[in-house]
């Protein structure tokens, strides 16, 4: 969250906050470890303090006993037994030292059973008869049992007091009797009111027994009250473990202040020489000091450090200011820069505000952009002519009337012009981006042309034609079927990368119609005119046989005549079906293996009588084992036909004829040599044309069609073969035909 | 050989609409009636095909180019009627397309003649090898081209 926060500010933000932060991080650490260190130093001396004064308090309060002590010792003295002294100068004496002393207010001697011998008192006269046995009392016993006794503080008429004792020891050291005395308790307050001077005036120093009641306090109703203070956490601390030494607490106290106490022991040791009885006094001065007093230097030191951190950041904050701005302008012009020429406007340049790396990067960015937008222009330069070529090339494939589709390798449609929608009937929007095997189906009349087959797998880089087939059948999406004569390419581009294939489909349905009726009318015509010639050709050789009356010989000659001319149109009419045939593409052959020899044999036996009637000698050379051909044999025997009727019709009488079949080299040779007219040499080259007619045959023959060798050459071509001829000046002429050998 | 006998009583039906053409067919095979031949000759496919199932020839002669049905279609109607089904037909036709030919072959003709390419005498002798039962296999090569009659050979199916 904060991390987001952090990401979505400026530059400019992140450096000022950056900047701050290191600047103010190391103070504000430094000014809380000092103030820290401070702080202990303030503690530990008032701990210090706790101390010194506890040891002050003790030490003036030892002096004090002792000396009140030492005094009692002297009176114990005074009333030994074996002392020789008169009752009444002892008496007088007690009294002396009762009023020469402000601490005393009673003084009393007692003898060995507690019974009072004498007693003085600071106020009161006292008669022997007011004199007191003092046997059960527990400082009586306390003194008998361990030679000196010290009792708690108590009040009497508005004042503290302690009772001190000691004993009195006869000559022989046994017991005698004792010494009490009542001890004003106000030293304490004193001694208290001394050391209090060392905490300040508002801190206070008081002391307390080991009970937990005030003792001795500046404010002496305190005292009075025997107040309890055990419930002050330093005090409770030490009662409930009086071996502690200096504790220090921070907490309310009784008068709702909040202090920092520390209470510390105050132990009186008196040793009692005669009975060799150490006596214990545990006490406790509990100094206190407010903890508004204590830390004041503390609180003074943080405003200091505060203050000085507030004025820390309003500096690192300007500096910031001013690095920030100095550091993150010019990133941010660069920043503004490269939106500029994002959005296209590639004139705007960085501007150069200084000489450091961001110096160098806008210079580096400029140079980019001038590269960049150079590139940008000529790129769009290229675009534009790109455009132009593409609409160009749209406009193109539009006005055509053929189908132009273009596939990728796999058949994905990617152009599909308006030709192409006319001929399936379907739109190019629902087309594109579709398989073409999906859209179009294209049957060659028995099954579906396989994508593979006019889009064949891409092999090396080699572009262009890849198949061509005529009268292929699409049905559109209306249901009407079209014949298409389909062209397909490979689209080269690169070396490596294969566009796909522009297929090309032109409708042909109509020329197909048109075509079918054109063959259908040619075999009609052929019907029909061979109809009228059958009939001339049956009734002249009905007459011919005599059927109706034997001929006069001149009219038998006539009839043949006839006849022959009958047969000739006859045959002038299947030329010409043949010639039309081949000129539409119709005219094929179907070979199988076979012999050619028999198919020769057949040729000749018409050909040999023809000949024979003619005065033409043949002579026919067939070499043995002529291998077997692929040839058709019905078309060959067109040829064989052809060839030898022009030798035969143009021989003269007494000419001759040579056949021969033979092998020659990968091939077999079939050759018809005459003695005949011969064809003039530049007639050579029109001699396998239509309709084609040596004029020296025309000079002297009025029959043939000149469609023959037409035919026989198309025949030939069909066979991979070859038809050739030689001819000499009135020394004839040879046709050549070779036909290959089986592969 | 006693042809006479062999053939006597058969009779021959001939569906040719050209009237010269069926004149002189018909006056030819008349010739055979010496032979004891009964020659049927008729001018259309309706009137042959009543007469076939009259007669019930042994051999027909069949044009295909015939006003209203066609040859191929009496050929089909024939192969249906009952004792007709494999009565010998010898088409004569001047259609020369190898499609026609082999429609013909698909029938059940038993040859295919171009009347073009024959004289009357080649068509007599043909019917008379017919009637005699003879059967006629050509080589195989010269089956299917008509060009073959120039030389009087015939085209076999």
């Amino acid at each position: 969250m904060s991390k987001k926060l952090f990401k979505g500010l400026h530059l400019h933000t992140k450096f000022i906050v950056l900047l701050i932060s290191v600047s103010l991080i190391p103070l504000i650490i430094v000014g809380a470890v000092t103030l820290t260190l401070f702080q202990h130093t303030l503690e530990s001396d008032a701990s210090k303090l706790g101390h010194q004064l506890a040891a002050t308090a003790s030490a003036e309060a030892k002096s004090f006993m002792v000396s009140q002590l030492r005094i009692l010792d002297n009176i114990a003295a005074l009333y030994q037994p074996e002392f020789p002294i008169e009752s009444d100068t002892a008496a007088r004496v007690l009294e002396n030292i009762l009023f020469r002393s402000d601490n005393f207010s009673d003084l009393s001697v007692v003898n060995s059973s507690g019974r009072e011998i004498a007693r003085k008192n600071r106020i009161l006269a006292i008669t022997n008869k007011e004199l007191r046995d003092r046997g059960e009392s527990a400082e009586f016993r306390a003194v008998r049992d361990a030679g000196t006794y010290i009792g708690p503080v108590a009040v009497r008429n508005s004042r503290p007091y302690f009772v001190f004792g000691i004993q009195i020891l006869d000559s022989r050291g046994a017991f005698a009797g004792a010494v009490f005395a009542d001890v004003d308790a106000r030293i304490l307050p004193k001694v208290v009111a001394d050391i209090s001077k060392n905490v300040g005036s508002s801190g206070r120093v008081y002391i307390i027994n080991d009970k937990g009641i005030v003792i001795g306090h500046p404010d002496i109703s305190y005292v009075l009250s025997e107040k309890d203070l055990s419930v002050l956490p330093p005090v409770r601390s030490v009662i409930e473990n009086p071996l502690q030494i200096g504790v220090s607490a921070r907490y309310i106290n009784e008068q709702g202040l909040e202090v920092l106490g520390a209470a510390h022991p105050v132990s009186v040791e008196l040793f009692d020489a005669r009975s060799k009885n150490l006596l214990h006094i545990n006490w406790y001065v509990v100094a206190e000091q407010p903890v508004s007093a204590v830390y004041r230097g503390a609180r003074e030191a943080t405003i200091f450090s505060v203050l000085f951190s507030l004025l820390a950041v309003i500096l690192a904050g300007l500096a910031a200011l001013f690095f920030a701005g100095r550091i993150s302008r010019p990133i941010e012009s660069l920043h503004i820069a490269a939106q500029q020429f994002g959005q296209g406007n590639l004139n705007h340049r960085a501007p150069i505000e200084s000489g450091d790396e961001i110096g160098d990067l806008a210079t580096s960015f400029n140079s980019m952009a001038e590269t960049i937008g150079k590139a940008m222009l000529s790129l769009k330069h290229e675009e534009e002519i790109i455009t132009a070529e593409r609409n160009k090339l749209s406009l193109i494939l539009s006005g055509i009337t053929n189908a132009v589709i273009a596939v990728d390798p796999e058949g994905t449609i990617v152009l599909f012009n308006r030709a192409a929608e006319s001929l399936t009937g379907k739109n190019s929007l629902n087309i594109l981006g579709g398989k073409i095997q999906d859209a179009i189906k294209i049957s060659d009349g028995t099954r579906e042309v396989p994508f593979s087959e006019y889009c064949p797998p891409h092999q090396g880089s080699q572009g262009g034609l890849v198949y061509r087939k005529n009268d292929l059948k699409i049905t559109d999406a209306g249901g009407k079927e079209h014949i298409v004569h389909l062209v397909s390419s490979r689209n080269r581009e690169g070396l490596h990368v294969h566009l796909g294939y522009i297929l090309m489909f032109q409708d042909i349905t109509s020329e197909f119609a048109m075509e079918r009726t054109k063959r259908e009318f040619v075999s009609i015509a052929a019907h029909q005119l061979r109809t009228p010639l059958t009939g001339m050709k049956w009734a002249v050789d009905y007459l011919l046989a005599g059927e109706k009356g034997e001929l006069q010989p001149v009219q038998k000659e006539l009839a043949l005549q006839a006849l022959d001319a009958t047969d000739h149109m006859i045959h002038l009419v299947d030329d010409l079906l043949d010639v039309a045939r081949v000129e539409d593409g119709r005219f094929d052959i179907e070979p199988s293996v076979q012999s050619i020899a028999p198919i020769l044999d057949r040729a000749m036996k018409l050909f040999s009588a023809e000949a024979a009637k003619k005065g033409v000698d043949v002579i026919l050379d067939i070499q043995k084992d002529i291998p077997k051909l692929n040839i058709d044999a019905a078309k060959m025997e067109i040829v064989f036909n052809n060839v030898l009727d022009n030798a035969v019709k143009y021989t003269p009488t007494g000419g001759s004829i040579a056949v021969s079949l033979a092998r020659a080299s990968g091939a077999v040779r079939f050759s018809v040599g005459d003695t005949g007219i011969g064809i003039p040499q530049n007639e050579s080259d029109r001699i396998f044309t239509k309709f084609f007619r040596s004029s020296q045959a025309s000079a002297r023959h009025t029959d043939g069609s000149g469609l023959g060798l037409f035919i026989s050459k198309k025949i030939i071509d069909l066979h991979k073969g070859s038809i050739s001829f030689e001819s000499k000046k009135e020394g004839g002429t040879r046709f050549i035909v070779t036909l290959p050998l089986v592969a | 050989m006693d042809t006479k006998d062999t053939i006597k009583g058969k009779k021959i039906l001939i569906i040719e609409d050209d009237r010269l053409l069926h004149n002189l067919l018909a006056d030819k095979m008349m010739q055979l009636r010496e032979k004891g031949i009964e020659v049927y000759p008729t001018m259309n496919a309706e009137e042959g095909m009543a007469k076939a199932v009259e007669v019930h020839p042994d051999l027909i002669l069949l044009d295909i180019v015939l006003p209203g049905m066609t040859g191929f279609e009496f050929l089909e109607r024939l192969r249906k009627e009952a004792g007709l089904e494999k009565t010998p037909v010898i088409i004569l036709s001047n259609l020369n397309a190898d499609t026609d030919k082999e429609r013909a072959r698909s029938l059940g003709a038993l040859a295919y003649l171009v009347k073009a390419n024959l004289s009357l005498s080649e068509i007599s002798k043909t019917v008379e090898s017919v009637l005699h039962g003879q059967q006629i296999t050509p080589p195989k090569e010269a089956q299917s081209d008509a060009r073959q009659m120039l030389t009087g050979s015939l085209v076999y199916l």
